[in-house]
């Protein structure tokens, strides 16, 4: 009897152990995992911010104030002319049409943000993970505008809240995607170099 | 099993528990310094932000080295580079707050403004108007904080001069 219950006590810690180590080493992969996703992630959005930073601030070269440069003001795409060609990084006689909207349709690693300049511009058009995209308009004294801004009050646009939902599946299955929202504000730098007080 | 052997078993249980919740306290750090990269990164951008903000003022002369005075008369070189007279330093200072109700986050943002040189060093500059300097260098750091969550705030600072776009005002 005495042999049983030894046994019995034996089983009872080494399987505590056993349970503690193979949690232990579960945890420590899924944390290691998403923490590389996410350092991944991190500098994914952070570049995708820049970039999208340096594109707007563009937006508008040689466009006069009062005629509209953001063409299409709406909550899920903004379009904008300018005399500023992103493919020569390089200023052009001829008025170029920039558009910024998420592709409709899906792929696997999430939605794709389409930044084209009649075609996808290079470098700048792979965009991924984003699982949603909205932007918020203002005017040159940072008054909002709103989500949507239509007719000339197109020419009242001066920076723009570009609002971002990056998401990605975690490495573990099963789990919660991880997730990273941004709020960046972009300024259309070029409409407050010709405006003059 | 005898008394002894009874206590070593629970004392193994103690040690294996207490090892275990230490690493688990450990795995949720992790956690909580992932989702701080996140608050760190967007307190980044609103520091950036701060500045492109002065950046495109400058640029459009709503925020210059002075404001203007009545009737648009540019001011006098003193006035212009006098500290009651700057306007960056009379638009952005002090605290205020940011409120990003999309990224759900809520930031105090602290300016700062000194006198510096051209590498954005205010070691040896006189921090008193000295009409004399008349191409001062100013040097603007936004410090963006949140209460709770990060663990140390972001300080992000540009060097401004003026250019010819601005000098008339």
């Amino acid at each position: 009897m005495n042999i049983l219950i030894d046994l019995l006590g034996a089983l009872m810690v080494a399987t505590l152990l056993l349970l503690m180590m193979i949690t232990f080493q579960l945890q420590l992969r899924d944390t290691a995992d998403r923490t590389i996703f996410a350092a991944q992630m991190m500098t994914h959005v952070q570049r995708a911010c820049q970039e999208l930073n340096g594109l707007i601030a563009m937006a508008g070269v040689q466009i006069p104030l009062d005629e509209v440069a953001v063409t299409v003001a709406a909550p899920a795409e903004m379009q904008f002319d300018t005399h500023w060609d992103y493919y020569n990084n390089q200023y052009v006689p001829e008025l170029k049409t920039v558009k910024l909207a998420l592709n409709p349709s899906p792929t696997a690693v999430g939605y794709e943000l389409d930044i084209t300049q009649g075609t996808p511009i290079e470098e700048l058009a792979n965009i991924l993970w984003i699982e949603d995209l909205s932007y918020f308009y203002y005017d040159i004294e940072d008054n909002p505008l709103g989500s949507e801004v239509l007719g000339s009050d197109r020419t009242k646009i001066y920076s723009v809240d570009v609002n971002m939902t990056f998401k990605r599946d975690a490495p573990t299955i099963n789990t919660t995607p991880l997730r990273t929202r941004i709020q960046l504000r972009c300024y259309l730098m070029n409409r407050y170099l010709q405006y003059a007080p | 099993m005898n008394f002894m052997e009874m206590v070593m078993a629970l004392l193994a249980i103690i040690f294996f528990t207490t090892v275990s919740l230490l690493y688990n306290r450990s795995m949720w750090n992790q956690a909580e310094n992932l989702d701080n990269v996140a608050k760190v990164m967007q307190a980044t951008h609103v520091a950036h932000s701060k500045l492109d903000e002065i950046d495109a003022k400058l640029l459009s002369q709503q925020v210059a080295y002075a404001h203007h005075q009545p009737g648009n008369i540019p001011p006098t070189v003193q006035q212009a580079f006098s500290p009651t007279w700057n306007a960056i330093s009379s638009s952005y200072e002090g605290t205020a707050n940011v409120d990003l109700p999309y990224a759900g986050y809520n930031f105090n943002i602290t300016y700062n403004f000194v006198y510096c040189d051209s590498t954005g060093s205010s070691g040896g500059i006189s921090q008193t108007y000295d009409d004399t300097e008349i191409y001062r260098f100013i040097k603007m750091t936004v410090t963006v904080a949140s209460t709770p969550g990060m663990s140390h705030p972001v300080a992000v600072y540009r060097v401004y001069t003026k250019t010819n776009f601005y000098l008339d005002y």
